[in-house]
């Protein structure tokens, strides 16, 4: 969110941390020496009560995962959709039956927000966030602090696969949101989920920091667990050459190249985690060798037919469709991800097969074979390239650009045409990551299939 | 005239004399002794002039009974002296549950004398009887008296309106604390989405 014309401070920090009464580290952090110029305050918002249900929705969910199994829904899907017809006004009056029930799209949650919210959900506890857009018009998206917070009991549960905890206490920094933009809103905060522990959203940008140098001995001083962030952010991270030992580096937002992933994991020696996640509902997923696992058991997930509702089959390829998660101010039924895959279960854990983010894009050479997008997206993978974009003109022309400090526009022109068959004309720019940049998520494009 | 038809049964009810307008004996001492008028419609009714112990509410019940709802039931017992009622005897245990309970939840929302001169009202009284007594109108089947009784149902409307107001007051609300918390500092954001 831009910091000029966003949100404006207007809370105290009692308010922002009810259940936290030494603040001594939050003020350290905002105060150090080589600390940002933090444009922005933020706290986790929870009280006792709320801190009570983010602990019983781990305990729920986490303690012990259980999805479904193929053919079934999920024990819960029952008493859910009941919940949402008798207190939710948008699901009104679409009758009752799961298996008939319609697909919610992004736009009826753009074109009327409120009618998603619960009539149970407490008004006095509603939070907005504001999307920048970046793949789509604007959205406002209605939550509440549980549902927020709820973040870290599903991330946790991710670095536990990976043998990582986070370490919860209040003297040490568990998480940095890193960004590499213009503007961003940064703040120092805690975390009464995790005793106290400190929460950072920094900005790479050297206007945001007294000094240049700044940016490094800040990071080396607090040394976050955990760095959150897009490929082009840790990327921008990666070329200040920080000496800092995470555990774990999260990366979203973006697509994460299996190059760009190695790059990172080489430096920073821990597993880049390639998370996919949306600003509706949060987590959903991270990347393995297998697609990308689910992480939540509280989200039942099915493919749909991109242009009509009807669900497919598992193992058949189409748009992933959200039902659930734990937000009172926006319970999804049926909500269209716009982001495409197929679905299979493994050992009782739902696999994303060939996730790739909005519609999938046909491409074609000049004899008119067919090119598709994962196929483009699986032959790049391998480069550290942080994010790039693809069109392809009326005339066939095909224009790349790509973010990176490393590879190189023949590279890219070399391994396109051969995904292409040498029958393609490419014109190919990369452009450096700096620390701060504006990049747009969205990947490709074609003048030929109206994708444009 | 076939039996039971609601447009001669509601010409009939706005022909209901002025002396079933007064109130109820309780409510005034020039006024109507509601309990034998109560009783003699159910000897009409139910032709059984010799019986003595009729369904009535107890004292504090009864007492509970507003103006406007005694006044309603007069109204009705006019109706009720209409010869469709007469000598049938199986409504006789059906008119407590109309006159205590369906036209109490009317009369919370109809003025009494609507019932006479509101055409609308009219036929709500009318479809009620003829609901609560389980007989279906002449010339309808069971689902078209329902819809149409539905369709005029005060109580039903009220409802609806009332719900659709609190609908609507709840989106004001939302909307207006939407744009409040936009403004606002939210929580913390831990990852990119």
């Amino acid at each position: 969110m831009d910091a000029s014309s966003g949100p404006q401070i207007a809370l105290t920090d009692k308010e922002r941390f009810p259940l936290l009464d030494d603040l001594s580290f939050l003020n350290e952090l905002r105060q150090d020496v080589f600390a940002p110029k933090f444009n922005f305050k933020s706290g986790d918002r929870l009280n006792t009560g709320q801190l009570s249900k983010v602990k019983a929705y781990q305990k729920k969910y986490y303690d012990k995962k259980v999805f479904w199994k193929e053919g079934q829904t999920p024990i819960w899907l029952t008493d859910y959709l009941k919940w949402c017809l008798k207190t939710v006004p948008f699901y009104q009056n679409k009758g009752n039956d799961f298996d008939s029930f319609p697909t919610t799209s992004r736009e009826d949650i753009r074109k009327s927000p409120y009618l998603f919210v619960s009539n149970e959900a407490n008004l006095d506890e509603l939070l907005v966030y504001h999307t920048s857009g970046s793949t789509g018009p604007k959205l406002d998206v209605l939550f509440d602090a549980v549902s927020q917070a709820a973040w870290l009991p599903q991330i946790e549960s991710v670095l536990k696969e990976f043998n990582i905890a986070i370490t919860e206490s209040k003297n040490t920094t568990a998480i940095a949101l890193i960004c590499a933009q213009e503007k961003t809103l940064t703040y120092a905060s805690l975390s009464a989920y995790l005793q106290g522990a400190g929460v950072l959203k920094i900005n790479l940008n050297p206007s945001d920091w007294n000094h240049p140098e700044d940016v490094t001995k800040y990071l080396e001083k607090y040394n976050p667990q955990i760095l959150t962030g897009d490929p082009i952010a840790f990327m921008a991270l990666l070329d200040l050459q920080p000496q800092l030992k995470p555990k774990a580096l999260i990366s979203s937002a973006m697509r994460l190249t299996k190059g760009t992933q190695n790059k990172l994991e080489n430096y920073f020696k821990c597993p880049v985690i390639d998370l996919y996640s949306l600003t509706e509902c949060r987590n959903i997923a991270y990347a393995t060798k297998n697609g990308h696992q689910v992480i939540r058991p509280d989200l039942y997930l099915e493919i749909f037919d991109e242009h009509n509702d009807v669900p497919l089959p598992y193992g058949e390829r189409g748009e992933l469709v959200v039902t659930g998660g734990n937000n009172p101010f926006l319970p999804l039924v049926r909500y269209r991800t716009g982001d495409f895959c197929s679905l299979k279960i493994e050992n009782g854990i739902p696999f994303l097969v060939d996730l790739e983010a909005r519609n999938p894009v046909v491409f074609f050479t000049k004899s008119e074979v067919k090119i598709n997008n994962i196929d483009i997206s699986n032959g790049l993978s391998h480069l550290p390239l942080a994010g790039f974009k693809m069109h392809q003109r009326k005339d066939k022309l095909i224009q790349f650009t790509g973010y990176s400090n490393k590879v190189t526009p023949k590279k890219i022109v070399d391994l396109l045409q051969l995904i292409f068959k040498n029958d393609i004309e490419i014109h190919a720019d990369i452009q450096k990551i700096g620390q701060n940049n504006t990049v747009e998520k969205s990947q490709y494009t074609s003048e030929l299939t109206g994708n444009s | 005239m076939s039996k039971y038809d609601v447009f001669e049964l509601v010409t009939y009810l706005r022909k209901c004399p002025d002396s079933f307008l007064k109130p109820s004996v309780f409510f005034s001492k020039e006024g109507i002794d509601s309990i034998a008028l109560v009783c003699d419609t159910y000897r009409i009714t139910g032709n059984i002039f010799l019986k003595r112990d009729f369904n009535i509410p107890a004292d504090a019940s009864l007492k509970a009974i507003t103006d406007n709802h005694w006044r309603a039931i007069h109204i009705s017992a006019w109706l009720l002296c209409h010869s469709d009622f007469r000598n049938a005897p199986v409504i006789e245990d059906k008119l407590y549950f109309f006159w205590f309970e369906e036209l109490r939840n009317a009369s919370a929302y109809v003025k009494f004398n609507d019932w006479i001169t509101d055409d609308e009202r009219a036929e709500e009284m009318v479809r009620l009887l003829l609901n609560c007594c389980e007989i279906i109108p002449n010339g309808e089947n069971y689902d078209e008296a329902a819809d149409k009784l539905s369709s005029i149902n005060s109580a039903d409307r009220h409802k609806v309106l009332k719900e659709s107001y609190e609908a609507h007051e709840r989106i004001m609300n939302i909307k207006r604390e939407m744009a409040e918390k936009k403004a606002r500092e939210a929580a913390n954001t831990y990852g990119r989405e």
